[in-house]
């Protein structure tokens, strides 16, 4: 769980710059309250399918999308 | 400048638009300042006593009672629209590149085939703006429209049809008229349900 | 009018407006331009002359040579006050 947080924040830092609001967004905060448009949540989205190695299913529980600790949880909770 | 939006005859009748620049240096608080100042001035414009717009806890607009609108912004412009009697409205403004990946994530198989350009009158980017668009406005039928908030559901979920010159945007069985403007550098989607 | 400064509007509102010529005594409106292209127009006009044109200025601006003029006008009291943010 750490190390995929770490990673989604890695993969938002290369989003928006390593200076951005980005350094400043806890874990557990709504992303779209902290700053994550629509077109770059889906563009998150799209570079972990890529970092993971899985793709997201169309019914994926909408809570799971919510912060990058939620993020980090659905990732955990893949199959191996 | 005019600050008149041109939408076309019956498009949005009674529809009230208002546009701010955000300025510099173009941050959260400065994108906020605009979207704020957009919604004033479309309520003042719409009729309205009542010019300020809290947030709800999941962070949706609370318009008046009787003045639905809905806010956007990009990170240079913000727009607000009012429609005094409508059921449900949701506008957004999207100037970011779409990729092919990103479009095939938020667009059906069926959507992309009939809707897209060269087949159909939209590029990604407009189609992504309208369901942004119809999500807020359906989102914000809360418990009426019985598909709750934004934590209930995603905006991809939405389906996309185009009936005669319209497109609709609908999900489990609730419909809304959407409005497409294309700009080179931006698309506005207005999703407007009376 | 300042010639650079009206090249610089005039080629920029073609692109945008997508028109091979602007007369600059005609009603932008006249030309599609509404506040869609207007709002993205003042903010690129914003960013290229390192000015600040207000909410008055925008809607006082008719035509392109009252665009090129409120443009010059915004230099003018920038260069005047120093740019102490710079």
């Amino acid at each position: 769980m750490v190390e995929a947080r770490a990673r989604i924040r890695a993969l938002l830092l290369d989003m928006f710059g390593p200076d951005s609001f980005v350094t400043e967004l806890a874990d557990t905060v709504s992303l779209r309250e902290g700053g994550v448009s629509s077109a770059a949540l889906v563009s998150l989205l799209v570079a972990m399918e890529d970092e993971f190695g899985f793709e997201w299913q169309d019914d994926v529980a909408p809570e799971a999308l919510r912060s990058i600790s939620s993020l980090a949880g659905h990732v955990a909770s893949l199959p191996a | 400048m005019s600050l008149q939006l041109t939408v076309p005859e019956g498009v949005a009748p009674g529809a009230h638009f208002q546009w701010r620049p955000v300025r510099p240096p173009r941050g959260r608080d400065e994108q906020s300042a605009a979207g704020r100042a957009a919604v004033a001035a479309a309520l003042a414009e719409s009729g309205s006593t009542d010019l300020v717009v809290p947030r709800e806890p999941d962070g949706r607009p609370r318009f008046p009672p009787g003045f639905a609108g809905a806010i956007a912004h990009t990170d240079r412009v913000a727009v607000a629209v009012v429609v005094p009697g409508a059921e449900a409205v949701g506008v957004d403004i999207e100037d970011a590149v779409i990729s092919p990946r990103v479009a095939r994530f938020v667009l059906r198989d069926r959507e992309r085939a009939a809707l897209l350009r060269p087949a159909g009158a939209y590029s990604a980017r407009d189609l992504f703006a309208a369901k942004e668009a119809a999500f807020k406005a359906l989102c914000s039928l809360g418990g009426g429209g019985g598909l709750g908030g934004p934590d209930q559901f995603l905006f991809w979920w939405i389906e996309l049809d185009q009936t005669d010159a319209t497109l609709v945007a609908s999900y489990r069985g609730v419909s809304v008229p959407v409005w497409v403007r294309s700009e080179p550098r931006l698309s506005l989607a207005v999703a407007i349900r009376r | 009018m300042d010639r650079d400064i009206f090249d610089v509007v005039d080629k920029l509102f073609r692109q945008r407006l997508q028109l091979p010529e602007l007369d600059p005594d005609r009603r932008l409106v006249d030309y599609g331009l509404d506040s869609v292209r207007s709002v993205d127009l003042i903010v690129e006009m914003e960013d290229r002359f390192d000015v600040s044109i207000s909410d008055e200025q925008a809607g006082s601006m008719v035509t392109l040579r009252d665009v090129v003029a409120t443009v010059t006008a915004a230099l003018t009291v920038s260069v005047g006050q120093g740019h102490p943010e710079k």
